[in-house]
């Protein structure tokens, strides 16, 4: 169904429940992780003024990330340049943004710190609120002069987004966050957090007799600044004016002390306009504008209640997976869920949440269907350029590289939800190392390898075969053996009883009849045959982690 | 004051000065040993660690390509030592423990540069900061620029430890230092760059010191809020684990409940190795109360699921 078509079909059903859902949470699977590996250059700059949200500088915004994340879920925190005479407009603006870093800092503190008491907690609000005032002038997304979005760069475009994280450090190494608005001002609370613990042991934190609880978090809060600034080492540069940074505690100490953001703050107490619960927890569900809502609906996945995801497929009917992993590869249902984040639907959301329901559990069979092009697990890709392994998906340490002209087993898939659907396959390199690489998104993925779809036949000669493979053998390795059953379990009902047929002892050697990848742990399933009996016998799964290795030896 | 005294007097100076802003598990106890150990000289100039290690933190490189240049510098330091070593006396230990004691005073000078940061400027710091680089372009180019280089330089010396250690193995000869006391050290460090090297110095410990190593993972686990370093050091736990299993469940259900974000999700997701059926309870538990489609909770849900499996089929 077109696009428009299917707009049409379920504006009915929009226009009857919009107002009644709750528009709160959205999912966005990965979406805020940035792949995009340190950014340098600036394009469309907008330079940008010493004012609240429009900082020097702003770079486009879609080098960073994705902009339809900015347009749909952070429409409340995007300052409008094209506005900047309005104080209304920046009014909006520094009162969203407020409650945006109340709400963060205040739900840090006390998960770290459970006894944490009230006036800690404000103070460390402010302490906060005062960094990012140092940083940026809160200044994180904006509509620039042109009208496209753009993102806040300083340091030469080292460092981005409010919090001013810096790529050089962390670009590549951990998943990039800077991009996202709660990603960004969340790391920099988490690394602010760090020194404001170490700055309550600090020596220069009591400096008088019978010194005031006030002054104390006080003094905390100079001495944090100062080594989220210079450095752990640094924590008591703010006692030292003659410190060649020492300007920089002062010009800290100047904005904590004069708060010139409340003159902008309508409400100090105002209800924040997402929730971070989703995006704290990893979940990275966020609200979206209430205004936005129809258009949003059109196009969005749906979250139920009970935790499934599901896309309207037109004529009142829903498609839906359990996890996140296997919606991945239900995205070409409709072409707008690439970019789209998905909308939270209650049980008592009406005609959404009754509508009929096709809930898809074979994750394998459904990235077939909608990605042809896609590697899937057991399939081996032969390399046409060397690829780095990296320890998780787009981040973390290099364990080795795919090498041009080698074929690999696929182990895992995943595909990134943004615009242009990143392929990312989990593969073991021959010294068992085993790790991500990405190879292309979808324009690009025929230039870094050839993929062979094997459907669990053995793998061709000179390719190392760590999963079971039909017509092959396999050695039991589990100590008290593994039941043989008379079909697999269900992903969804692992512990449902099904019959069992007996136990294959620790050293049986069987042949692999069929092999079936189930579920969003690629859970895998062999149909094995010894003597006359036939059944099914569970081999491992390869997500989080490979655990094939627990259960049985490839022959 | 006699010889002796003077010497005494003098590794008490450099054991003060080696004190971290976050003291841990018996520091002061394992800093004498480790000093002790060394040959203790922070009059040496720091001239000699530029020469070891240009300033990195100069580099606009992404810090994924800059720590394999960390990993293939040390390691042609070694080859460069190796070839020397095969000239003179290869079969001799103490061809190895002289550059393990240089690299040790060279961290000693650094760590006494990093305790003055706050005292740039001070006049009473002056001559303490006679050899630190707070003149270099890279401190006066951004405030934390100091505090990098410093760090730039103490990774490049632990990585250089840890290539020195892992090659004498290899030639078949004793540690040239004790990897535990370096570990347990700098492990308590501030900085996650470092924090990993000590973890990687960590996991060369045998498994007789198999308590130690555990001790360090744990205070890393503890200490960061970093998933990469989180996941570096469950491999340690895991390996460990039976010589404290409570210790480990403790902290694993810690770092779950209380834990930064990365190292959350780092913990869900490698938690399979750490189930048993006594802990089985706690870590459903907190599954149960995390929100529903939360990257944590399918961790969690999918690594329970896969231990009962393993229980049941």
């Amino acid at each position: 169904m077109k696009q428009a078509e299917m707009k049409m079909a379920v504006a009915s059903v929009i226009s009857g429940v919009a107002l009644g859902l709750i528009a709160t949470l959205v999912v966005v699977p990965e979406f805020a992780v940035s792949r995009v590996s340190f950014v340098r250059s600036c394009t469309g700059k907008d330079s940008g003024t010493w004012n609240w949200g429009e900082a020097p500088s702003g770079c486009d915004a879609s080098k960073f990330g994705n902009v339809s994340r900015i347009r749909f879920i952070y429409g409340d925190f995007v300052f409008d340049r094209t506005k900047a005479a309005d104080d209304e407009h920046r009014r909006d603006y520094v009162t969203n943004i407020h409650s945006l870093m109340r709400d963060l800092s205040s739900q840090y503190i006390r998960a770290r710190q459970p006894d944490v008491k009230d006036d800690e907690v404000a103070a460390f609000n402010l302490a906060v609120e005062a960094v990012a005032h140092q940083e940026t002038y809160w200044s994180h997304y904006r509509v620039g002069a042109d009208g496209g979005y753009k993102l806040m760069t300083g340091d030469k475009n080292i460092s981005h987004g409010m919090m001013q994280i810096n790529q050089r450090y962390h670009a590549s190494k951990e998943a990039d966050n800077s991009f996202d608005l709660v990603g960004n001002v969340g790391y920099g609370i988490e690394h602010f957090y760090m020194k404001w613990e170490m700055a309550s042991k600090a020596r220069c934190i009591n400096r008088t007799r019978n010194q005031t609880r006030e002054v104390t978090l006080q003094n905390i809060t100079r001495a944090a600044y100062s080594a989220y600034n210079g450095g752990s080492d640094a924590i008591c540069r703010w006692t030292n004016p003659r410190h060649a940074w020492a300007k920089n505690d002062k010009n800290y100490f100047k904005k904590l002390k004069d708060k010139s953001w409340s003159e902008w703050v309508r409400t100090e107490d105002g209800k924040l306009k997402i929730d971070l619960d989703c995006v704290r927890s990893g979940d990275e569900l966020c609200a979206v504008a209430k205004d936005r809502m129809g258009e949003y609906l059109s196009s969005r996945p749906l979250i139920m209640e009970n935790g499934m995801t599901c896309i309207m497929s037109g004529a009142g009917k829903l498609d839906c997976a359990r996890d996140l992993r296997v919606f991945s590869c239900m995205t070409s249902i409709s072409p707008d869920v690439a970019d789209a984040a998905p909308l939270k639907v209650k049980d008592s959301d009406g005609d959404i949440a009754k509508m009929p329901r096709i809930v898809h559990e074979d994750r394998i069979a459904l990235c077939k269907s909608n990605h042809p092009d896609l590697a899937l697990v057991g399939d081996t890709l032969t390399m046409k350029q060397d690829v780095a392994l990296r320890a998780d998906i787009g981040s973390g340490k290099t364990l080795g590289f795919a090498k041009k002209g080698q074929a690999y087993q696929v182990l895992d898939m995943e595909i990134d939800l943004t615009g242009k659907k990143d392929r990312y396959y989990r593969v073991r390199l021959p010294n068992n190392s085993e790790g991500w690489m990405k190879a292309g998104d979808t324009t690009s993925a025929e230039k870094f390898a050839t993929v062979s779809s094997r459907d669990f036949a053995p793998a061709d000669k000179g390719v190392s075969a760590w999963l079971p493979a039909k017509g092959g053998k396999i050695e039991i390795v589990k100590a008290d053996g593994i039941k043989v059953l008379a079909q697999p379990e269900t992903p969804s009902a692992p512990a449902a009883p099904i019959e069992t047929k007996g136990t294959l002892a620790k050293g049986t050697v069987v042949d692999v009849e069929e092999v079936k990848v189930l579920g969003p742990a690629n859970e895998i399933w062999l149909r094995v045959k010894q003597g006359t009996e036939v059944g099914y016998v569970f081999a491992g799964r390869t997500f989080p982690q490979s655990t094939i290795d627990q259960w049985v030896k490839v022959k | 004051m006699g010889e002796g005294e003077v010497k005494r007097e003098r590794q008490q100076r450099i054991l003060t000065s080696l004190g971290f802003v976050a003291v841990g598990f018996g520091t002061v106890a394992l800093l004498a040993t480790l000093v002790l150990s060394s040959r203790a000289r922070t009059d040496k100039n720091l001239t000699e660690i530029a020469e070891v290690d240009q300033p990195e933190a100069s580099k606009e490189v992404p810090a994924a390509v800059k720590e394999e240049a960390v990993a293939s510098r040390a390691k042609a330091r070694v080859e460069v030592l190796k070839k020397q070593i095969t000239r003179d006396s290869k079969s001799e230990n103490s061809q190895w423990k002289n550059p393990a004691d240089q690299a040790v005073d060279r961290l000693v000078a650094i760590r006494a540069c990093e305790k003055q940061s706050s005292s740039i400027g001070d006049p009473v710091a002056v001559k303490k900061l006679a050899n630190c680089p707070f003149d270099s372009a890279i401190a006066k180019d951004s405030p934390e620029g100091y505090a990098d280089l410093l760090v730039d330089q103490t990774v490049a010396e632990l990585a250089f430890l840890k290539e020195l250690v892992t090659t004498a193995r290899d030639e078949g000869l004793r540690d040239p230092f004790s990897v535990g006391r370096i570990a347990k050290v700098y492990v308590q460090h501030s900085d996650d760059n470092v924090r990993e090297q000590a973890l990687a110095l960590a996991e060369l410990m045998p498994d007789s010191e198999g308590r130690d190593a555990l001790q360090i993972a744990v205070y890393a686990m503890n200490a960061t809020v970093s998933g990469r370093l989180a996941k570096q050091a469950l491999g340690i736990l895991a390996r460990h684990r039976a010589s404290e299993p409570e210790l480990v469940d403790a902290t694993l259900t810690q770092v779950l409940s209380r834990g930064g974000w990365e190292t959350r999700d780092a913990v869900a997701s490698q938690l399979l190795p750490f189930i048993t059926p006594a802990n089985r309870q706690a870590f459903s538990r907190i599954q149960a109360a995390e929100p529903l489609r939360s990257r944590v909770a399918l961790h969690l849900r999918l690594n329970l699921e896969e231990f009962d499996r393993l229980e049941r089929l």
